[in-house]
């Protein structure tokens, strides 16, 4: 994770600053986690919100990137649990995910469907530590749960992914 | 695949796969616009509103620090007032003097179980291996769902705490069909016998030196430093204790058991109508299951009549989906599903599919649905109806 800072400038070169910055990757992690691109446009928005009004309550302890992603992993953790998105069954289908800008390879988006397809609490902790780089005791920190907790989540996700990713398969 | 290569080739695919997500140009003027319309309410409220959401908000801090890891939490998310009263909060407890055990609570509809467990190891600087061997209701070997829970873990594992803490989901078995139920957790503790030597990354030279000064090697919080077999030195592998280790252990157990009464959970069980049985190409179609309880729903149905390869043939090319009565995929598919054939033990043959949507209620179910069987072919449509009772 990054250094850590206490973020200088006033409220809203700070906001304007941490969008540029870390919009796009906030973006990308809500969408997994929410298998929803307007659903993870709004809890982006959200959690800038939330970090906007409490800017000058950051005393730096955590990097201002681990801050921002605590944030939003607790607005989408609401999110998921809301009576809606319960109801919802999200099994992922290459067609539902968003038009690709760039060229990529099919392991790429079969490596995005496995993700997606892993049950919430899986997939949270593959995306806090595969993607964000988190470490395990700040996915510990960040979701309330014990760091063995978070191990053993991981270790249960990248079984399946490997399952996926070295040519298992599931049945139906 | 290691892990800093699935790093490598996951943080890729998010950059190529979803390159098409587009950050939003305004983001700044919306948030800062949301921000300045909520100060603008919040100055109009009352001093005496604020003291009391003060006042409510310190309260509601107080019973959040007491309530603790609950099985509503681990199944729905939240509390579901309407399932309730499935729930036993037994609080079972039991220790070898250093591991401690101890289920909190369990909800069981009487076609599934769910329970919540913590374990704890009172010293951190001692990690046992932990496997859980056996769960038993009413005598019959049970399935966790495999999502959760654990099979086998380091305690401290690849940190130093000594708290583990999830639950298990599991689909009660045929035997489990009367009104009471026997319930057995059995968890091995594994207590090496050795000092403990930790490694944060695995080092064989490293291991090797201290395997011979008389340490046991625990690297990187998990699996086991055994000897390699082809080139005789140290590898570093993952899975259950080996058999062959087992003298390297001291195991204890740690068995948890209730007893639940499922009479109220079978009573406010919903059974659907169905035909005695429905006809397709010749074969048998039937539902041996076919429920709504305050937890879920459940469908479970069965092809007889044929072998695999008629049925294969037949179900090869398609798929089973919950639908409505017309066939049209239901709105809200399964939460859990299976499907495969299997001999049963006359030497017939079945192809079975069970599926189960958890938190839905009679309101948001259709009328009439089915297990429907759609093929890739549009054209291919089988739909075997079944209908939720008349109030």
């Amino acid at each position: 994770m990054e250094a850590v800072t206490t973020p200088k400038g006033t409220n809203e070169e700070i906001l304007q600053r941490m969008i540029v910055q870390y919009q796009t990757e906030l973006l990308r992690m809500c969408y997994l986690y929410l298998q929803d691109t307007s659903l993870a446009e709004d809890a982006v928005q959200e959690t800038f919100l939330r970090a906007y009004r409490a800017i000058q309550d950051f005393r730096g302890e955590s990097s201002e990137k681990t801050w921002l992603i605590r944030i939003s992993i607790n607005i989408c953790r609401d999110m998921q649990r809301s009576a809606w998105l319960r109801h919802i069954d999200r099994r992922i289908t290459p067609d539902m995910l968003p038009e690709a800008s760039v060229a990529f390879e099919a392991k790429d988006e079969e490596l995005i469907m496995s993700v997606m397809n892993l049950p919430v609490k899986l997939r949270e902790a593959i995306l806090l530590y595969y993607f964000q780089n988190m470490s395990v005791k700040e996915i510990a920190a960040s979701l309330g749960i014990s760091s063995p907790t978070v191990s053993n989540r991981l270790k249960r996700a990248t079984k399946k992914l490997r399952i996926v990713l070295e040519g298992g398969h599931y049945y139906e | 695949m290691n892990e800093q290569k699935l790093r490598e080739q996951f943080q890729h695919a998010v950059q190529t796969r979803l390159s098409g997500l587009e950050p939003n140009p305004c983001l700044a003027q919306r948030v800062m616009a949301r921000s300045e319309k909520a100060k603008q309410k919040n100055t109009k409220r009352s001093f005496g509103l604020i003291l009391a959401i003060v006042l409510t908000l310190a309260l509601a801090g107080a019973v959040a620090a007491v309530i603790h890891w609950n099985v509503m939490e681990f199944v729905f998310g939240a509390e579901k007032p309407e399932a309730t009263f499935l729930v036993k909060n037994i609080e079972a407890q039991t220790s070898d003097g250093q591991v401690t055990l101890t289920v909190n609570s369990i909800l069981c509809d009487g076609e599934m179980l769910a329970l919540d467990w913590t374990v704890c190891n009172a010293k951190p600087a001692s990690p046992v291996f932990l496997q859980l061997e056996r769960l038993h209701a009413n005598g019959a070997v049970l399935q966790s769902d495999g999502n959760d829970g654990f099979d086998g873990q380091w305690l401290p594992g690849g940190s130093n705490e000594g708290t583990l803490q999830d639950g298990e989901i599991i689909r009660l078995p045929s035997e489990a069909e009367g009104d009471l139920l026997n319930f057995e957790m059995t968890v091995g503790v594994y207590h090496p016998r050795k000092p403990v030597y930790i490694m944060n990354r695995f080092n064989e030279q490293e291991a090797q030196k201290k395997t011979e000064e008389g340490y046991y090697i625990l690297a990187e919080g998990d699996g086991f430093v055994l000897p390699d077999p082809e080139t005789g030195g140290l590898m570093h592998c993952f899975g259950g204790i080996n058999e062959n280790e087992l003298e390297s252990y001291e195991r204890t157990e740690l068995v948890v058991s209730c007893k639940l009464n499922l009479s109220k959970a079978r009573a406010a069980c919903i059974n659907l109508v169905t035909e005695p049985h429905y006809q397709m190409e010749g074969l048998t179609v039937k539902y041996t299951k076919a429920k709504l309880t305050p937890v879920a729903f459940y469908l479970t149905l069965e092809i007889t009549g044929g072998d695999f390869e008629q049925y294969n043939t037949l179900v090869g090319n398609g798929q089973f989906i919950l639908t409505d009565g017309e066939g049209t995929p239901f709105e809200h598919p399964s939460d859990y599903y299976e499907a495969g054939g299997y001999t049963e033990a006359d030497g017939s043959t079945v192809w079975r599919s069970s599926h189960m949507i958890l938190d839905i209620s009679a309101d948001e179910l259709p009328k009439t649905m089915s297990l429907s069987l759609l093929g890739d072919d549009p054209a291919v449509k089988y739909v075997f109806p079944v209908k939720l009772p008349a109030e």
